[in-house]
């Protein structure tokens, strides 16, 4: 029950949905009209993949803080999205070394913030945070004990925070909030929580107590993470103010206006309704329903923060479904490897459940 | 984990907590008096400046708020850490807060009491405050639903009726007991009983009653939750709507809102050590709970330290002359040793809990909290006077200084709280002791899965032949209610002192009609929430700052605070009318006083030729006592 | 009250030299003054003027905190006025208590003095027919008052055209209806 079934179908499949997405995608640089756009590409895809894989990591440890040790039967495989630490560091690094094909703030002209936005730095800084974090994360899977654990949990809201303001806020450097970084971690935090409660309804065969319980944290994180984003809508709508209207500007007008219309339904406002009851989180279908429409469009929603400040209309196309792919296989994959190396870990623990 | 913390039985629980309610000495009158006195010179004071006008508190051009709005968010914020812990301690299972949320929950109520003093008190005509109440009036005037103070009205009298209710419900098992302990000590009547026992509106610990209870409860935390973020969001929006540097700003709400349940474990802190000495509460708050308050203070800490730290590198960030200026003259101008002294007691302070041997010591968490309430009241005046003493054109920056009005209102306010504060801890129970004594239940391990059958529409008080089993322990009782559905008896209740059968079993069970209430209560909140706002706004009319007449964005507050509001409200109407509360001559004969302290019953209704049969069973199952009724 | 204030800025480099910035309510377009009153106590008139109703006004002092030009002024005591000092007082303004928001309304007297008198004639309003006080005042003549929706107005042509002009703190996007035209000299260089 605690444990993913090693579909050898779903291990080629991921294979090759790294390899084809990848080939697809370098086709794409190589002859598409836009380079820019096929690194944004992989900005989405980074920005959508890493705080999920690194949620589904920091999760169950969130939960044996707060003195709950009923995950414990669920956890192991979750843990072992940390192995997603390589391809995310991997794509950092190769969203950085690009930087200046497609980093909108420091062509054509320097940003008044001057050094701070300097790519290099930028990217030197993320690496580096993301890297600390997988770092902490892993030492705490090797031998956990309660400070590596706030540690780790401490690593992810700092971590997190900063590649939201540095890759997704600063991508208008005019734009400023003070809770985008906030944002950004607990949209993330919801995405692994709904990745989890997403593997329990459909893979791990959880209990409904299990389901229930992911059930319930999916929906406070969904009402949370849309509590984030009205703290953003209100003030900046009522002061109007040009600096920080930027943002929703090119969000409310034309064809991104369906695109936000969609994300309120199936990422900020519809999993209330459809999560109320008891019947839905403690059924697999519904559960496993409700939390891949929230996973599907939490991916929009990471379009929905880079695209519009580029693109007029959203344009979901080749490149961005071929990172997609490569991301998803890449994210599997990983976590195939890392579950391995987690058992051993586990075995090698008195008193901790084995894979 | 199991805590360690309630080592008294179940009988000891009510003597220590009730010993608290016997007539005081005269010490408790001398420190009523003092708040007393303190509490007229607040209102005298508070009349003077109504008379003469707004001038005499320190506050002048620019600065147009001062130590009121502080005081108003101070106390708010402290009323939040109250419902934290007796709702959503609650909602997450945590096993801790069972001896401290009485005293949270009446912190909650009073302080937002008191907070509800200082809008009164800060307005320029408080005789026209009605103007602020959406009331139809002759000229047709409604209120600006987009205005944040306006979202405040709603907001803190939602949290006001939300936790007095929660509170209230919380106490009627505890209520009971005082009931049944006044019947045998002073007489069934003595004033003191009969009051106490309206206030227990019948209760009588019957399963079918804990039943819709637990329902009613859990749904009130699960509504107090959310509240309480949106009250605080709700002030904390008082600012970040506003324009100016140091208030503009989206971090406000979950800042304010971890600021606020900072500050208010700080006071559950600084309450609580002196009351449990004083009240002999030793045993029950012990030094594991006060353990744990520290390290939840911790987590607010951390939240609050975010904030601090991001907010000046943000305004770094924009490049805004004005907001680079203010954050720079906030370090360094009159201001500083504020802005400094902040870091030191709201951050560094309390991370000194980090070390187990200052998290155990009592001393130093009652020195810390106290620190760190300084330090949370400073946090508002700075918002509060920072950015209206310094805001964009140099010729309009002005200075403010604390008259002794002010601080006369300041110190009146604290005593009015300590007043009500002391009052109830002589007049009402401190601990819950039947939630106390869940985990003693718990503890014993009541060994069963199956939820006790209903006694519907209140068939067994009709049955000619009872036979009632008084037992001394929780799994004696489920033993018994196992035995006897199991032979096919269909009418059966069962007395107890503690709700019996752990929340998760409940929720796996049928639910019951309460949902529906509060599902009702909910939907037409939010509906007239928004009818509300949107009507009104159809019949006034007017532009105010290029928006309007219709906004809908900002009547998503007052919706919301609707639906909590009518929630709650319908929620307590379907528990009262299901459990079968408030009824006249609702205890039964069958009941023992014995029922709300340390003996649980168990009623059985069974034919004639029966009778013996059932005794004997009782008999087996190791009834201490068993009497029959006719 | 000091509804309006000419406020002396120095010059940073040249000493002695003192420019003179007249602030007054700004009457914005998009007022952050408005919104924040609870009871509808500040309006904005169709007209385009930013309203304050005293008897309304319950003195929350929040539209005070809101304005960034810091024009409105709040009546913190009663103004004891015995005789014959009452007779100070203009018979066509009401009197404020105490405990009441109070701010320049661009003379709405006598803006609506001189409505009144166009329609009783039947004609519209001439430019320059409403003369608030301080544009009435000013010996330089410095300051101009009319119907920005008049595309023939003096007061349109120089705040549409007029190279010199300029809003204070326009970056906060008040849209304010008080536009400033920009002194012009030689540099002594």
């Amino acid at each position: 029950m605690n444990n993913m079934p090693r579909n050898r179908f779903v291990q080629w499949l991921s294979v090759a949905a790294l390899a084809a997405g990848l080939a697809l995608w370098i086709a794409y640089l190589i002859q598409g009209d836009s380079d820019a756009r096929a690194w944004r590409a992989v900005l989405i895809n980074f920005l959508y993949f890493t705080p999920l894989a690194a949620a589904m990591a920091v999760w169950p440890g969130i939960i044996r803080l707060s003195r709950g040790g009923w995950a414990k039967s669920i956890e192991t495989p979750v843990l072992s999205f940390a192995g997603f630490a390589v391809p995310s560091l991997l794509a950092l690094a190769a969203l950085g070394l690009a930087s200046s094909s497609w980093v909108p703030w420091w062509n054509p002209e320097v940003p008044h913030q001057g050094w701070w936005l300097y790519p290099p730095f930028v990217f030197g800084r993320d690496f580096a945070a993301l890297l600390a974090f997988w770092v902490t994360a892993l030492f705490y899977l090797k031998r956990p004990n309660p400070t590596r654990l706030v540690l780790t949990v401490l690593g992810y809201t700092l971590t997190f925070s900063l590649i939201g303001f540095d890759l997704a806020k600063a991508l208008d450097p005019h734009f400023y909030s003070t809770l985008f970084g906030g944002y950004f971690f607990v949209s993330g935090l919801y995405a692994g929580m709904a990745g989890w409660a997403f593997l329990s309804a459909w893979f791990l065969r959880a209990e409904a107590d299990r389901l229930h319980d992911l059930g319930r944290l999916t929906l406070a994180f969904s009402i949370l993470t849309t509590y984030m984003m009205f703290s953003h809508i209100l003030p900046i709508w009522y002061e109007n103010l040009p600096e920080e209207v930027i943002f929703f500007i090119p969000r409310i007008h034309g064809d991104w206006l369906a695109v936000t219309i969609i994300l309120a339904v199936m990422v900020y406002l519809g999993p209330l309704p459809s999560l109320l009851t008891i019947r839905a989180k403690r059924s697999r279908v519904l559960l496993g329903s409700i939390t891949s429409v929230i996973l599907v469009g939490l991916w929009i929603e990471r379009l929905w923060l880079v695209q519009p400040h580029f693109e007029e209309s959203p344009r979901i196309g080749l490149p961005e479904l071929s990172m997609a792919a490569a991301f998803w296989g890449a994210l599997y994959l990983s976590r195939m490897l890392a579950a391995g190396r987690l058992g051993a870990w586990r075995n090698e623990e008195e008193g901790v459940i084995g894979e | 984990m199991k805590t360690q913390a309630n080592i008294l039985g179940y009988a000891e629980t009510d003597d220590t907590v009730f010993a608290a309610m016997e007539p005081p000495k005269p010490r408790f009158f001398l420190i009523l008096w003092i708040c007393a006195m303190g509490c007229a010179a607040l209102f005298s004071i508070w009349i003077y400046q109504v008379l003469v006008g707004m001038g005499v508190a320190g506050i002048d051009h620019p600065v147009g708020w001062g130590v009121y709005i502080c005081n108003f968010v101070f106390w708010v914020g402290i009323a939040h850490s109250g419902t934290l812990i007796s709702a959503i301690l609650h909602l997450v299972r945590s096993n801790w807060r069972n001896a401290v949320s009485r005293s949270a929950e009446a912190m909650t109520v009073f302080a937002v009491m008191t907070a509800g003093l200082f809008p009164l008190m800060h307005l320029g005509r408080v005789w026209v405050l009605y103007y602020i109440l959406p009331y139809p009036s002759q000229r047709q005037l409604w209120l600006n639903f987009i205005s944040p103070l306006v979202w405040d009205v709603f907001a803190v009298s939602t949290y006001f009726t939300v936790s007095s209710i929660f509170f209230y419900v919380g106490m009627i098992p505890d209520l009971a007991s005082i009931r049944d302990r006044y019947e045998v000590t002073l007489g069934p009547d003595d004033p003191r009983t009969k009051i106490y026992r309206i206030l227990a509106m019948g209760w009588t610990g019957a399963l079918s009653q804990w039943r819709f209870y637990s329902r009613g409860y859990l749904y009130f935390a699960a509504m107090a939750t959310p509240l309480v973020v949106s009250v605080h969001s709700v002030v904390s929006w008082d600012f970040a709507v506003g324009i100016l540097p140091g208030w503009h700003s989206t971090i406000f709400p979950p800042y304010f809102v971890a600021g606020a349940i900072h500050s208010g474990l700080a006071m559950v802190l600084t309450l609580s050590i002196p009351m449990r000495k004083i009240l002999k509460l030793e045993k029950i708050i012990t030094s594991f709970h006060l353990e744990s308050l520290a390290k939840t203070m911790l987590v607010t800490t951390i939240i609050v330290a975010y904030a601090y730290v991001l907010e000046p590198l943000v305004a770094w960030y924009t490049g805004i002359i004005y907001e680079q200026q203010f954050f720079w003259w906030r370090a360094t101008g009159w201001m500083a040793p504020v802005f400094w002294s902040l870091a030191v007691l709201n951050v560094l302070a309390p991370l000194l809990f980090f070390f187990r041997k200052i998290r155990r010591s009592i001393k130093a968490l009652f020195i810390i909290s106290i620190l760190v309430n300084i330090g949370m009241w400073l946090e508002r005046y700075f918002i509060v006077v920072g950015s209206t003493s310094h805001d964009f054109l140099p010729h309009n920056w002005g200075k403010y200084s604390i008259s002794l009005v002010e601080v006369g209102i300041t110190l009146g306010s604290f005593t009015f709280f300590f007043f009500i504060f002391l009052l109830f801890t002589r007049l009402l129970p401190t601990a819950p002791t039947s939630e106390l004594k869940e985990l003693l239940a718990e503890a014993h391990g009541d060994g069963s899965n199956v939820l006790p059958p209903v006694d519907r529409k209140g068939r067994i008080s009709e049955a000619r032949h009872r036979v009632l089993g008084i037992f001394s322990s929780p799994d004696k009782l489920m033993a018994g209610l196992k035995r006897f559905k199991g032979s096919g008896f269909e009418r059966i209740e069962a007395y107890s002192p503690v709700k019996i059968g752990e929340m998760g079993r409940i929720m796996g069970m049928p639910h019951g009609p309460v949902r529906y209430w509060s599902l009702t209560g909910a939907l037409l909140g939010c509906t007239g929430g928004f009818a509300l706002a949107i009507g009104t706004a159809g019949v006034n009319d007017l532009i105010v700052g290029a928006k309007g007449p219709l906004s809908i964005l900002p009547y998503c507050v007052i919706a919301f605070e609707g639906t909590v509001l009518l929630g709650a409200i319908f929620t307590l109407l379907g528990l009262i009318f299901h459990a079968r509360l408030g009824r006249l001559n609702a205890i039964p004969e069958v009941y023992d006083r014995r029922f709300s302290r340390d003996r649980f019953g168990l009623l059985v209704a069974c034919d004639e030729d029966e009778y013996q049969s059932v005794i004997d069973e009782m008999n087996e199952l190791q009834a201490e006592e068993v009497r029959t009724f006719e | 009250m000091a509804w309006l204030k000419i406020v002396p800025y120095r010059h940073p480099e040249d000493e002695g030299r003192v420019a003179w910035l007249p602030m007054l309510c700004q009457h914005c377009d998009s007022a952050p003054c408005e919104p924040v009153c609870p009871v509808f106590a500040a309006v904005h008139s169709e007209e385009g003027l930013n309203q304050q109703v005293y008897n309304r006004c319950i003195g929350t002092r929040y539209c005070s905190n809101n304005c960034p030009y810091k024009v409105r002024r709040f009546n913190w005591f009663d103004t004891p006025r015995k005789e014959p000092l009452d007779l100070q007082l203009n018979p066509d303004v009401t009197v404020r208590s105490r405990g009441v928001m109070e701010k320049c309304t661009f003379c709405i007297q006598r803006i609506k003095g001189a409505e009144i008198d166009a329609k009783r004639e039947g004609r519209p309003v001439r430019d320059g027919e409403i003369q608030p006080a301080c544009v009435e005042s000013c010996p330089a003549g410095a300051m101009v008052f009319g119907d920005l929706m008049d595309p023939e107005s003096e007061v349109t042509r120089m705040t549409r055209m007029d190279p010199r002009r300029y809003q204070v703190l326009g970056g906060l996007n008040t849209k304010p209806a008080v536009t400033y035209l920009r002194r012009i000299t030689n540099s002594k260089a």
